[in-house]
């Protein structure tokens, strides 16, 4: 459901406020079965300025240096697609914490995936279609048995193993450009959700009580205020703002 | 000779270091032409990156200025807006990039050609495509969001980059299109350039190199048909692992080669996302082939042998310096050496010396001297010896010493040599006694007759009976089988008629026929003894020996052309027997023997027509004892033989020791 909303809210403003009006009617109580008697948490992640954030990184370059035009400044780094909110501090139900019966897709845009960044519950299986035109060989450094090899042709599809353990990233690239890059990580339960390009984020059917509220970024925890939000049964949470710094430091999750 | 051998072996030394340079020089020329193609490569490569660098900078502005273009930012923007890229953005986008945008000229040979970017890619503000011409120019809608170019032109930057897209290298640049009237990110525009063969035969054709790109594992282009891009694929594995930066610099040269040609070649890796990739450019240049010092010299021209490029004045100046320093030593060394040790032996020859001045002379010619005077000192006492064995023989010659000593004051060696080395003052007297050794030629010359024999005796005939004592080693006083001097051979007569007038038969005046006794070998011969009537007319006698070692023949040969001498020299070989023994004392055992070579000698002058009056039985007698007994003594013989033979027309005798 999050990453439905993320792809949404990349996709069309108005789409994504109905995804996420639907996601908080579909919250449910934490103490009943969460589907049915979950929370709602909603909230924003909060950039710091742009002239604090820095350019975008420079992640290759051609024969000569990239220059800013002169029309207009360029844009300044925007972390939010590779960030997850994520709820930790208590312990969700059992259900909440199995991995999903059916794979969770991520696909192949062009020569992007549709996200940065995926989130999964532990020991889910993604499944892996290719949207685009071209026939990619994906492969994840250090996993090399996450992802079969051969090339992915366009429309078709590749399921990983399991994705195991928690809190770790897995990265998918390309073996015939370097450009077409995702990550996937896993955790131990649904409670995570994908920012919108606006910074609001919405996690629906959280188990009801006191949860903190924590930012994930690429490759670990950011460093960032810890902010708790009480979840109450069918009931949207207060929004809950998470400021982030500039420069947004991380430490490994374990 | 010091100085010359020394002036050889530097001049050989010379020769040889210039040899060696000669074949050795090849070698470094090619090592220089070998450093040469490899700053030529490596200055190609700079040029190349540098081209490239000017290249990308170029389509940079040239892609800044598409997204200028009036009417594109709108059709981006409202395609940015809407969920999907419309086909009337496509069309409207299609028709500007088709007829708004100029992108000027190209050069393309010698002319001036309208310019058209192998690919333009319109993207709206998520990066979709909403025109491109080109490549696939019917395909819009398609994401090309990831690139990281395309997010940096939609991030507002101007880059280049490299893209490897179905298996051609693109050169591409993208710029952000802003919209005109309130800034707003509209999309991007991507201008690309193929990277072909003709791309690749135009940019090595500036740098006269040899140009080709690789990427994703193969050459996508190249400037020419050599066959060694697996090589270099393997080859470019290497330089993949180093890190990133200066490649042109930082990579050396290697060779590769192809069939029969090998090729120098440099490696560098291209920027970019296809340079992440592996994509790489070499360029290379086939080698110049090892000419060796043959190849060397076919290579040389008129040209290299120019006065302006040879030093031909230095060289003619060493070598006049090496001919004349080297005939300089010669002559200081050998010639003048020489021509002095010739002068003096000139002089020695013509008895003006009695010897070689030795320290005169260095070296090799200051033992040629030396040897030389060792040669004479010894002929020296070997003629004294002689003399002493003379006169024994004969009796001291006081007559001929006082004659000898008024003619040659000089010494009383070159007396003793006078026979060998002094031309005669008189003429020869008519018969001599000669030794002649065969082994060992002594004095030289034209031969006995013409200066050395009988003409020392300087006296002359009115000197006194002169002996006429030589020293013959000529050859061709030597006897051979074929010699007419050999013994017992018939002696034809000559005819009454050709008898010399004057001469009558000696039989008149020999004694009483005896019995015939075998003419040789004579047997031996009892001791000597001395003989009462040698104070008769004696023929004188002429000792023709050769003595060629101990125990060979000795000759003795017994003329009788002068009555005069020959009663003197009888005279003197008398009283040379009495001073050895006392008078002569008859020896009736030999005498048959000796009657019979009497007989036969007689015989043979009257053949040669020679005459025989004054020749007397008892004379040839005492004369022929006195010759057995002094070669008995001389050479410690037990018996002496007789031959009679034939020499120069004239009877012979002569005396063989017998061991």
């Amino acid at each position: 459901m999050s990453a439905t909303v993320s792809r949404a809210v990349r996709r069309g403003p108005a789409l994504a406020a109905a995804l996420a009006v639907a996601a908080v009617l579909a919250a449910a109580p934490a103490d009943a079965p969460a589907v049915e008697n979950g929370g709602i948490v909603v909230g924003t992640v909060v950039l710091a300025p742009a002239e604090r954030r820095g350019p975008v990184p420079v992640r290759n370059q051609g024969f000569v240096r990239r220059v800013p035009n002169a029309l207009k400044s360029p844009r300044a780094l925007d972390p939010l697609p590779q960030i997850v909110v994520v709820l930790d501090g208590a312990t969700p139900p059992e259900e909440d914490r199995r991995p999903p019966t059916q794979p969770v897709r991520y696909s192949i845009l062009g020569e992007s995936f549709e996200f940065p960044l995926l989130p999964v519950v532990v020991g889910s299986v993604v499944e892996i279609r290719n949207a685009g035109r071209g026939a990619p060989r994906l492969y994840s450094p250090g996993a090399a048995d996450l992802v079969p090899p051969d090339p992915i042709g366009p429309r078709g599809e590749r399921k990983t193993r399991k994705i195991e353990p928690a809190l770790q990233t897995f990265e998918l690239r390309d073996r015939e450009s370097i450009h077409l890059s995702g990550r996937i990580v896993a955790f131990p339960h649904r409670y995570t959700a994908l920012v919108a390009a606006d910074g609001k984020f919405t996690i629906k059917d959280v188990a009801p009580g006191m949860w903190k509220v924590r930012i994930w970024y690429r490759d670990g925890w950011a460093e960032a205020p810890e902010e708790v939000v009480e979840v109450v049964a069918k009931k949207e949470s207060k929004p809950v703002k998470v400021t982030l710094p500039a420069k947004l430091v991380t430490r490994p999750a374990r | 000779m010091f100085w010359s051998k020394i002036w050889f072996f530097l001049v050989a030394v010379v020769a040889g270091v210039t040899l060696t340079l000669a074949l050795v020089m090849p070698r470094p020329a090619e090592r220089a032409t070998l450093v040469s193609e490899t700053n030529r490569l490596s200055r190609a490569c700079v040029i190349t990156e540098i081209l490239l660098r000017d290249f990308a900078q170029s389509r940079i502005q040239l892609a800044e200025q598409t997204a200028r273009v009036t009417g594109l930012d709108t059709v981006l923007l409202e395609s940015t807006r809407g969920d999907i890229v419309s086909g009337s953005s496509y069309s409207t986008a299609k028709k500007i990039l088709t007829d708004e945008v100029n992108f000027g000229t190209a050069r393309k040979g010698e002319e001036e050609v309208a310019y058209r970017p192998d690919l333009i890619l319109a993207l709206d503000g998520r990066g979709r495509v909403v025109a491109r011409s080109g490549r696939d120019e019917t395909l819009y809608g398609d994401s090309l969001a990831g690139y990281f170019l395309v997010d940096d032109a939609l991030d507002g930057y101007l880059r280049d980059d490299l893209w490897m897209v179905g298996g051609q290298l693109y050169l591409v640049a993208g710029a952000p299109v802003v919209t005109a009237h309130e800034p707003e990110w509209a999309g991007a525009m991507v201008i690309g350039e193929a990277v072909d063969k003709e791309f690749a035969t135009a940019l090595a054709s500036q740098l006269h190199v040899n140009l080709t790109f690789y990427a994703g594992g193969q050459a996508v282009a190249v400037s020419d048909a050599a066959q060694i891009h697996e090589e270099m694929l393997a080859r470019a594995q290497t330089m993949l692992k180093r890190p990133r930066g200066g490649d042109c610099k930082a990579t050396e040269a290697f060779s590769l080669t192809s069939g029969d040609e090998a090729y120098s070649v440099l490696l560098a890796r291209l920027p970019g996302e296809a340079g992440a990739t592996g994509a790489f450019y070499s360029v290379y240049v086939p080698q110049e082939k090892a000419i060796g010092f043959s190849g060397t010299i076919k290579a040389v021209t008129k040209n290299d042998l120019s006065f302006s490029h040879f030093p031909w004045l230095r060289v003619a100046v060493v070598f006049l310096l090496m001919i004349g320093v080297g005939i300089a030593l010669m002559i200081f060394e050998a010639d003048q050496p020489l021509r002095r040790l010739s002068a003096d032996l000139v002089l020695l020859a013509k008895g003006e010396s009695e010897r070689l001045a030795e320290d005169k002379h260095r070296g090799k010619f200051g033992s040629i001297a030396r040897s030389v005077n060792i040669a004479l000192d010894k002929l020296h006492r070997e003629t004294r010896a002689a003399r002493r064995d003379l006169d024994q023989l004969l009796g001291p010659l006081p007559d001929q010493e006082a004659a000898g000593s008024g003619a040659h004051p000089t010494s009383a060696a070159v007396t003793d040599l006078g026979a060998a080395f002094t031309p005669p003052p008189a003429p020869p007297p008519p018969s001599e006694f000669r030794f002649t050794d065969g082994g060992m030629r002594l004095g030289g010359g034209p031969g006995p007759a013409a200066g050395m024999g009988p003409g020392h005796a300087s006296a002359g005939p009115t000197a006194g009976p002169a002996p006429g004592f030589a020293f013959d080693a000529s050859g061709a006083q030597r006897v051979s089988p074929t010699d007419s001097r050999l013994p017992s051979k018939p002696v034809g007569l000559p005819d009454s008629g050709r008898r010399p007038s004057g001469q009558s038969p000696i039989s008149a005046r020999a004694p009483t026929p005896r019995p015939p006794v075998p003419r040789t070998p004579l047997g031996a011969t009892p001791p000597p003894a001395t003989d009462p009537g040698v104070g008769g007319s004696v023929q004188q006698e002429d000792f023709l020996a050769s003595a060629t070692g101990p125990g060979r023949t000795q000759q003795i040969s017994i003329e009788d052309d002068d009555e005069e001498d020959t009663v003197v020299a009888g005279q003197r070989a008398a009283a040379n027997l009495a001073r050895a023994g006392g008078a002569p004392s008859a020896e009736p055992d030999d005498g048959p023997q000796y009657r019979a070579i009497f007989d036969e000698f007689v015989a043979l002058k009257r053949r040669c027509g020679e005459s025989t009056d004054n020749l007397t039985f008892d004379r040839f007698l005492t004369k022929l004892r006195a010759n057995r007994d002094a070669l008995i003594a001389k050479h410690r013989c037990r018996a002496v033989k007789f031959q009679v033979y034939v020499k120069d027309g004239k009877a012979a005798l002569k005396a063989s020791p017998v061991r």
